[in-house]
């Protein structure tokens, strides 16, 4: 029975695989490349195929012929039809051959449009967007770092392109404002849809295309869809009395964007735009560089060549809160309040080796000190873009910053208390506004007044003993900064395509003033030489034509700032007054060259001439700390800098190498040069003007590869620079000094298919100063390497860090230190929370000893570290 | 999706010729039959890129005589006209396309990592199956057609009202001009829609841009993006050991694992 249902089948099969095939032909020959259809009775088409270069084809019919008919398409030629139903099939083949008529109506000439109304849809842009896989991020920051093109320096400062960024914008608003690392520090990645990187970032959109602006930015752009509120919370706690905890959240509809912070602990994290500890200026203090009153009286030495978690004793709470909603249609109104309390804890160990002509001794010295800083910040603005061509904006600030510092310190044994009481305010308001003449010409005013006071009390028991019969002695110590600055600035911008030119004029009224005494123990001021009563006036002028050119190989940038300064001082205690009037030119020139996508050179050179800052002004002596004097020769001569850049960048995405080199140099006309006497109990720094050129060189190379044999990565940075300078100590001649650095890093991670991978960073110093003409010379050597085992296991959701630091301060010398710190992590499969286990410091160090040396001594310090802990953290979006 | 609230038409009639003898009629044969039409047509082109929610609109255009056409996509024009200048990688050219369609050839610009390519593709095949559904596309009858490219499934719309057997972007081989190509995984959507149609009775010579260029295969390509896509499976990017694989390919797919 199946045998002939199988035949059957097969019959049937077969008789319906029929072959249509034929030749094409018009009345000059066959057609190639015409299309036959096969359609149905209902007009749509089945199948089709196209005929060869000889006219012929052929197709294996789908369906029965009879339902089927043929139309050969051309647009030159009339449509032909054929039904199948009138052909009969030999041996399922069918031959259909076509006689085509060539069309005797010209085809009518049509444009044929839709009108869609425009729709707004947010254009980006990306011709081939990569994958940005999600690792272990956990804010903002980690994912940044992976980005290409985009580095976050170790104070948080974000750089695209190798230029810091001015903004970083959520969802195109400016949430932030410099603070962006309470966001970049804190926001979970999870929130994030896309990043964004902006170059030629113009604030102001009105200005987009006419003004030149070299300023990059970053843009995050959240994910649509995602509950408007959320957040993460860090609860860290260790053994012993160790907490490390942060909470934040981000609130977001239309017309609201908030994000809050709030973080407390004391394992030397500091993710704040603030910073006390150390020399790094943190983002926030640099925009307020030169309007903020300055401090003279010390607070501290809290410098370490190790990183933070190693040394940092600290106790820090902050809590920040950042609002911006829309005001109006357009408008936006932006509030930003920071809180920060901190209590630095650290104990120095200095011992000094002085080496001045004919004499050679040391100074030891140990501190115990207690640093809490506490401070308040407060920012509003408010934003109007209701006009389509006029914009203005008003920015109010108000910062309180309190500061008590606590040192026991002893001096070559001589064992004192100092206390340094200081408080700082600083109020800014800012009004700004831009017209938009045209879509090439721009006009931008804005106005600012700054106020800042930063009083210091430094109070010593007991005093410092400061002559040589011992009969004056130093007990309280004041000083009083006190700043106020008018700005009105405006800019013509003006551009024709190619070229772009900018007229910034700018009329700036500053005045600051100082008020200072050192008191005996019977608190009357020591002498006229040790008080500082002073008023520094300053009225500046300034028209910078700036001429820029962009072309695809090369660009130039010429500015020709030209400034008239009225200058007028005021000595109340010497009784003096001077006034200046001075016109000046200060040229500078960049020229960039791209000699393809892949190299670029750069020349860069100004002439700079500054006046000096009100630290260099003041003559009366001011004692910084329990054992350092520093004053001034007044001198209201112009610093005149010569600056020079030279770039090559070298940058081969595809091949995955990148190489570039810097070349610096500065030569200064004149400078300000030192005078110190040092002896056992005290030093005294006083700083004079001399027409005397001194000079640096700097040489910078850094470059990166992928070796794929080896799956490793290498990336290496060097930098040597040399420096030609002068000085005088302990009434010496005036000495040369010759001051050389070397550093340089290699670092290599391998990237395994694996669970387990590996990277080792190894760095190398050398620092050497030499007094020409004498035999005075100080050298040292310093080498670490860091080496990281990181396993994954194949889930992607357990992770284990072990971290070794080998130091060797000095090489010269055996003492050497070895740190180990180890994290493992896991996140169970919901994902929403995670588990950390950290150990710090494991072996356990204690003290960290390093070396420096500089012209006239070889030093010894050492501080205390944070001692070996174990801490459980948890961490939960919410 | 697109929003159809006003529809236009501008219609341009030329003389109509009379069928006369000899000469005229030759004449006309003649220069018919070397496909004396072109067309140029306007599609908006939306694409979304799933991993990192990115919808890109731009305008594409492409310009044909039958034999030759020119496809460029306006990613240059969507970026000035833009609310903000964003983007992290910048291309200063519009992406062109050229087809040889008789030839069955392809010439298309492509980069990895920021190096550019020229690349000659002679191995776009399209395997159109084609199927019931119709719909009218600015007053164009059109029929549905399906096939997969380089491992995407693609749904099309041609009119055979407009015989030119070509499409946006690489699509041809279909008898009828390619008025909407969507297509849609779990990497990308894309939607092409044709919103403007110019049927020019003239030949136009549509000169090949890749003419004297270093031309490599679109075989060499794929294994030279193969490469790449190996190196970034290992190189670690940060000091976490992360590594940032690239795609395995967006409109086409270079690695099939």
């Amino acid at each position: 029975m199946n045998k002939y249902i199988f035949i059957i089948l097969f019959i049937n099969s077969i008789s319906f695989s029929q072959t249509l095939k034929g030749t094409v032909t018009d009345s000059v020959g066959v057609v190639p490349f015409v299309s036959i259809l096969i359609k149905e009775k209902n007009n749509l088409i089945t199948q089709f195929t196209t005929t060869d270069n000889n006219g012929k084809y052929q197709i294996l019919l789908k369906n029965n012929k009879d339902s089927l008919f043929v139309e050969v398409s051309n647009l030159s030629y009339e449509p032909n039809i054929i039904y199948l139903k009138d052909y009969t099939a030999n041996n399922n083949q069918i031959t259909v051959n076509f006689k085509l008529n060539a069309r005797t109506t010209k085809l009518k000439e049509v444009i044929v449009e839709k009108k869609i109304p425009i729709t707004i849809k947010k254009d980006t842009l990306t011709y081939n967007p990569e994958n940005f896989k999600d690792g272990s991020e956990k804010v903002v920051e980690d994912l940044l770092k992976k980005l290409p093109g985009i580095k976050v320096e170790d104070n948080g400062e974000i750089k695209y392109r190798g230029k810091a960024i001015k903004k970083m914008l959520l969802d195109g608003d400016d949430l932030f404002d410099s603070q962006y690392t309470i966001g970049s520090k804190n926001i979970n990645v999870e929130m994030i849809d896309k990043v964004q990187g902006i170059e030629n970032y113009e604030e102001n959109s009105l200005l987009k295309g006419i003004s030149n602006s070299d300023d990059v930015a970053l843009n995050l752009v959240l994910k649509k869809g995602k509950t408007d509120f959320s957040g993460n919370a860090n609860l860290g706690y260790g053994y012993k009395n160790m907490y490390n905890s942060n909470i934040n959240g981000l609130a977001i509809n239309s017309k609201i964007k908030g994000f809050g912070v709030s973080s407390f602990n004391n394992v030397g994290q500091n993710s704040t735009p603030y910073n006390f500890d150390s020399d790094i200026i943190s983002v926030e203090n640099q925009k307020n560089k030169n309007l903020i009153a300055k401090e003279l009286i010390n607070q501290g030495n809290f410098y370490s060549f190790l990183d933070d978690s190693f040394h940092r004793l600290n106790n820090n709470f902050f809590t920040s809160l950042n609002i911006l909603t829309k005001a109006y249609r357009k408008s936006n109104l932006k509030i930003n309040t920071s809180f920060y309390s901190d209590k630095l804890k650290r104990v120095n160990e200095n011992n000094s080796s002085i080496t001045t002509n004919n004499d050679v001794f040391s100074i030891i010295e140990n501190n115990s000190i207690k640093k809490k800083p506490t401070l308040f910040d407060f920012n509003f603005a408010y934003l109007n873009n209701e006009k389509e061509m006029f914009h203005w904006n008003y920015i109010g600030k108000f910062f309180y910053q309190k500061t008590n510092y606590n040192d026991i310190s002893s001096n070559n044994s001589f064992v004192q208390e100092n206390t340094v009481n200081t408080k700082s305010f600083l109020v800014n308001q800012n009004f700004s506004s831009t017209y938009k003449i045209s879509d090439s010409i721009a006009l931008t005013s804005n106005f600012t007044y700054t106020r800042s006071k930063a009083p210091q009390d430094l109070y010593l028991t007991p005093g410092t003993i400061i002559d040589l019969n011992n009969s004056i002695i130093s007990k309280f110590q004041n000083s009083t900064f006190d700043k106020e600055n008018i700005n009105l600035n405006s800019s013509l911008f003006l551009t024709n395509k190619k070229i772009k030119f900018g007229l910034h004029t700018s009329f700036f009224k500053t005045s600051t003033s100082l008020i200072s005494s050192l008191n005996d123990e019977f608190n009357n001021s020591i002498d006229k030489n040790y008080k500082n009563d002073n008023k520094y006036d300053l009225l500046h002028f300034k028209m910078n034509p700036v001429f820029i050119f962009n072309n695809k190989k090369y660009s130039f940038k010429i500015g020709l700032n030209t400034f008239y300064n009225n200058i007028s001082f005021n000595n109340y205690i010497k009784k003096t007054k001077i006034n200046e009037d001075d016109l000046l030119v200060s040229p500078s020139l960049t020229f960039i060259y791209r000699f393809n996508k892949k190299n670029n050179t750069s020349f860069k050179y100004s002439f700079n001439q500054i006046l000096p800052e009100e630290d260099k002004l003041f003559d009366g002596i001011i004692q910084r700390n329990y054992r350092n004097f520093a004053s001034n020769d007044f001198s209201l001569q112009y610093l005149k800098t010569h600056s020079y850049l030279i770039n090559y960048n070298f940058n081969d995405y595809f091949n995955l190498k990148q190489f570039s080199i810097n070349l610096t140099h500065d030569y200064r006309e004149n400078n300000y040069f030192y005078k110190s006497i040092i002896n056992q109990n005290i030093s005294i720094s006083n700083a004079y003007f001399a027409n005397i050129g001194n000079k640096d060189y700097g040489i910078n190379l850094s470059g990166e590869t992928y070796l794929h044999p080896l799956r490793t990565t290498i990336q290496m940075s060097s930098n040597y620079s040399l420096s030609f300078d002068k000085n005088i100590i302990n009434n010496s001649e005036l000495r040369d000094i010759l001051g050389k650095t070397f550093y340089s890093q290699l670092t290599a991670r391998t990237g395994f298919n694996s669970k387990i991978n590996f990277s080792n960073k190894i760095s190398f110093i050398n620092n050497s100063f030499e007094v020409k003409k004498t035999a005075i010379k100080n050298n040292f050597n310093s080498l670490t390497d860091q080496f990281k085992i990181m396993y994954r296991n194949n889930a992607k959701n357990f992770k284990v860090d072990f971290i070794s630091n080998f130091i060797s301060p000095d090489l010269n010398q055996n003492n050497n230190y070895v740190f180990l710190e180890t994290e493992i992590s896991h996140t169970p499969k919901n994902k929403k929370i995670s588990y950390s286990l950290i150990g710090k410091n494991l072996t356990n160090n204690k003290t960290f000893e390093t070396k420096s040396v500089s012209d006239y001594s070889s030093s010894i310090s050492s501080h205390n570290l944070i001692s070996r802990y174990l801490m459980l953290k948890v961490t939960f979006g919410f | 999706m697109l929003k159809i609230n006003h529809y236009k038409i501008i219609v341009v009639v030329f003389n109509i010729v009379k069928m006369k003898k000899t000469l005229f009629s030759i004449l006309i044969l003649l220069s018919l039959k070397t496909f004396s039409q072109t067309y140029e047509v306007e599609y908006s082109l939306e694409q979304t890129a799933k991993n990192i929610n990115l919808i890109t609109n731009i305008k594409a255009y492409l310009k044909g005589n039958g034999k030759y056409s020119i496809y460029e996509e306006d990613f240059e024009r969507s970026r000035t006209n833009s609310g903000t200048d964003s983007e992290i990688i910048s291309l200063n050219r519009n992406p062109i396309l050229y087809k040889e369609i008789l030839e069955k050839k392809i010439f298309f610009k492509d980069q990895i990592r920021f190096n550019f390519f020229d690349i000659l593709d002679s191995t776009s095949v399209f395997k159109w199956e084609i199927q019931k559904d119709t719909k009218t596309i600015l007053n164009y009858k059109c029929q549905k057609a399906v096939c997969e490219f380089r491992s995407r499934k693609y749904e099309v719309y041609f009119t055979t009202e407009l015989t030119f057997s070509d499409g946006p972007w690489k699509f041809y081989g279909l008898p009828g001009l390619i008025l909407e190509v969507y297509s849609n995984d779990n990497v990308a959507t894309f939607h092409f829609i044709a919103e403007k149609i110019k049927i020019k009775n003239e030949t136009e010579n549509i000169k090949n841009p890749y003419i004297n260029k270093e031309l490599i295969t679109f075989d060499d390509y794929v294994n030279i993006y193969r490469k790449k896509y190996d190196e970034s499976l290992y190189r670690v990017v940060n000091e976490n050991g992360e590594t940032r694989p690239m795609s395995k390919g967006f409109r086409e797919y270079f690695i099939h694992e």
